[in-house]
């Protein structure tokens, strides 16, 4: 059944931007970073220029790559139940933004550096929401800033049981990170069976792959770990001013970093995601809230899901600013786009400030936004039991349905949403319950859940291990 | 004023580089900065008047438009690339002539970190303000920092960083400035996304700016300081 409901592009559209995609892939190219594996892709048949490090690709060799690409990705929980499986037209999901440095306070409402205690707020509350279903890292300032990372992957094992998003600082921490994993899932196999984590390959706009991100992509395909291509082009400053020559770009990117990814590791998982930013001509800021980024990011899913057929990840749980009434208008238009356009994993929840800060009460209202986005999503069953004709016929003119057995028998479905936090009290009502506004009612249910939510800890031995490869971490890696 | 100055003026606002620039487009083939400002030293304009009345008079106006939202980042650009062709032949002459050189302004992206468009952007606007800005691009290691205000002695060092694993590199660059004894001749300003304010006095930075405009304004700020504090 095709779910995507939004064709922001035409099909014709969609070949446009294909086309000059590979276009600029087979003759501007791009600087890859890597000699190993500029030398793999030329044995591929590429068109390598070693001095300048540029590798420009053929058309048919990015179409080839692109069809090994796994249109089903497999992002595993600690437990079967908290497995998500993506692909095109396959639901809607939600992770949690990653690499967020700020944290704003549950408690005392100020915005401040995140430590590993909030992580640990963090992580609880994501593994409690139902409409979160992945969860990412974020920066802790009070461990050694050089292993921040694997500290953190160490919290996102321990304290919550959903799959996750870890950043790596670079490949030499990426290993500890996949040896604590491989602690958790007991076995290499088990964890290339079900990675516990997806980690990312990092593009510098326009067009080239750092040595260091070539390296990580090496390194997780040897152990089945998903990677996402993180290309953020700027808007008018790392990629054209033009919304469709961004996409062009950032989709070259995507397919150029994939093709290297089939080229050194056949078949390792990638999803369609990319995050183009907008920048901003009067201050310079990369925007993530604008009308610009939901049609982009509504673009870029309608490419990946219609077009490619891949798994689609983006970004469109993102704003701008701190102001809690913009950020939701701005994360839930993005979404709705999105969601209608083909994103399978919705990312990004919980952030604000232009993805520089995370906020549990945002958590629990873009929890509350994917509920309604699920819904949505779902959209109209429309058969001969949810046309209703034996109801309307038991019925008759001036009856009503309430007691009906058709009405009872979809009383507690999904056919109908209903809120945790989203108010829909009579004025009265409202008053009389404290007034209280949207923000009062999210923080309210995160302490709530804080105050009740357990999490099944890992075994002890397990822990122990976990614990240890952090301070081998430390002892290796700080200098 | 001569008119000649206020002419200069104008084409910095304009952001008309020489006569073979293609901005704006009507006016290609007409005289810019560059010609301009060749022609106001045969005429024996003092070079300072040039400098003030001309060139960074022009820009002043390009800044306060900006300021107001009038102008978007990329006209101001182009606006310093015009001013810039106008220093570029005084500049000489000014040296030679043994005036006060212009402040110096060294910029740089730390080792580990790749990201550029930042830093750049603060290297343009600085240039457009009228610093004499070096350069050291991306990925720079920490001694090389060190060498650079050593041999340049510039009155400021601008050091930039995106990602959250190469942060602690700038508190490093600063505490080898003070163990070379340097410390007391460069303001170290830093920035870069993650960076706040409270970070920048935490690692002993002088000043933090959030983006590449305010940059400027903390620079000049820093500036002044710097030269109250020699005095």
């Amino acid at each position: 059944m095709a779910k995507q409901y939004l064709s922001l592009l035409s099909k014709e559209d969609l070949q446009k931007i294909h086309h000059a995609s590979l276009s600029i892939l087979q003759n501007t190219g791009m600087l890859i970073d890597h000699y190993e594996a500029r030398k793999m892709i030329r044995a591929a048949g590429a068109d390598v220029e070693d001095e300048k490090k540029i590798v420009k690709f053929p058309p048919e060799l990015v179409e080839k790559c692109l069809k090994a690409i796994p249109r089903r990705l497999l992002y595993a929980g600690r437990n079967l139940e908290n497995d998500i499986i993506l692909q095109a037209d396959g639901g809607i999901y939600a992770r949690t933004a990653s690499s967020l440095t700020s944290y704003l306070d549950l408690e005392t409402r100020r915005y401040r550096r995140g430590t590993i205690d909030d992580l640990n707020q963090w992580t609880a509350l994501a593994d409690a929401l139902p409409n979160i279903h992945c969860c990412g890292t974020n920066h802790a300032e009070d461990v050694p800033a050089q292993t921040a990372d694997i500290h953190a992957t160490r919290v996102l094992l321990s304290n919550q049981r959903k799959h996750f998003f870890a950043a790596s600082f670079s490949v030499k921490n990426l290993k500890y990170m996949i040896e604590m994993a491989l602690t958790v899932r007991g076995s290499k196999e088990a964890f290339k069976k079900r990675p516990l984590f997806h980690s990312l390959i990092g593009i510098i706009s326009p067009l080239s792959i750092p040595e260091d991100d070539v390296n990580m992509l090496f390194l997780a395909g040897e152990f089945g770990v998903p990677m996402i291509v993180c290309s953020e082009p700027n808007v008018g400053a790392t990629g054209p001013i033009t919304l469709a020559g961004t996409i062009a770009q950032t989709n070259a990117e995507f397919l150029g970093a994939s093709t290297l990814a089939q080229i050194i590791h056949p078949g390792i998982g990638i999803p369609y995601y990319l995050l183009p930013t907008v920048f901003d001509m009067s201050t310079g800021r990369a925007l993530l809230g604008s009308p610009e980024n939901a049609l982009i990011q509504a673009a870029l899913c309608q490419l990946g899901s219609e077009f490619y057929r891949l798994p689609v990840e983006i970004s469109a749980l993102c704003a701008d600013g701190v102001i809690s009434e913009q950020i939701i208008f701005q994360k839930a238009s993005a979404t709705l786009m999105a969601s209608l356009s083909g994103a399978n994993l919705l990312c990004h929840a919980g952030t604000i400030d232009t993805a520089l800060a995370a906020s549990p009460v945002h958590l629990v209202i873009d929890d509350e936004i994917m509920a309604v986005m699920h819904r949505m999503w779902q959209g109209i069953e429309v058969n001969h039991d949810t046309l209703g004709l034996d109801a309307i016929a038991r019925i008759g003119p001036l009856g009503n349905f309430l007691t009906d057995p058709h009405t009872l028998k979809y009383l507690r479905s999904e056919e109908h949403f209903r809120p945790t936090i989203f108010d829909r009290d009579s004025s009265q009502a409202w008053y009389a319950k404290g007034s209280k506004r949207l923000e009062q009612r999210a923080r309210e249910k995160a302490l709530d859940i804080l105050a009740k939510h357990e999490v099944e800890p890992l075994p002890e031995e397990v822990q122990r291990e976990l614990r240890a490869i952090v301070s081998k971490a430390d002892q290796e890696l700080i200098k | 004023m001569p008119d000649l100055l206020q002419e200069i003026a104008g084409k910095v606002i304009s952001g008309r580089a020489d006569k073979n620039s293609p901005f704006p487009s009507e006016k290609v083939g007409e005289p810019g900065v560059k010609e301009l400002t060749q022609k106001a030293i045969k005429e024996g304009i003092d070079l300072q008047e040039i400098l003030n009345s001309g060139l960074l008079a022009g820009m002043n106006v390009v800044g306060a438009r900006f300021k107001d939202g009038e102008l978007f980042i990329p006209e101001v650009l182009v606006c310093g690339q015009a001013l810039k062709a106008g220093m570029d032949v005084l500049k000489p002459i000014i040296v030679k002539s043994g005036l006060e050189p212009l402040a110096k302004f060294v910029i740089g992206t730390v080792k580990g970190d790749l990201h550029d468009i930042g830093k750049s952007l603060v290297s343009m606007m600085l240039q457009g303000a009228g610093f004499e800005v070096v350069d050291l691009g991306i990925d720079v290691p920490k001694e090389k920092f060190v060498a650079v205000v050593r041999q340049e002695k510039p009155q400021v060092l601008g050091i930039s960083s995106l990602l959250t694993s190469t942060i602690p590199e700038m508190r490093q660059v600063i505490e080898i400035l003070e163990e070379e004894g340097l410390r007391g001749q460069v303001k170290v300003m830093v920035g870069g996304a993650p960076v706040t304010d409270s970070y920048a006095a935490q690692i002993g930075a002088d000043g933090y700016a959030p983006d590449a405009i305010s940059a400027v304004v903390k620079a000049k700020e820093l500036l002044s300081l710097l030269e109250a504090s020699l005095r």
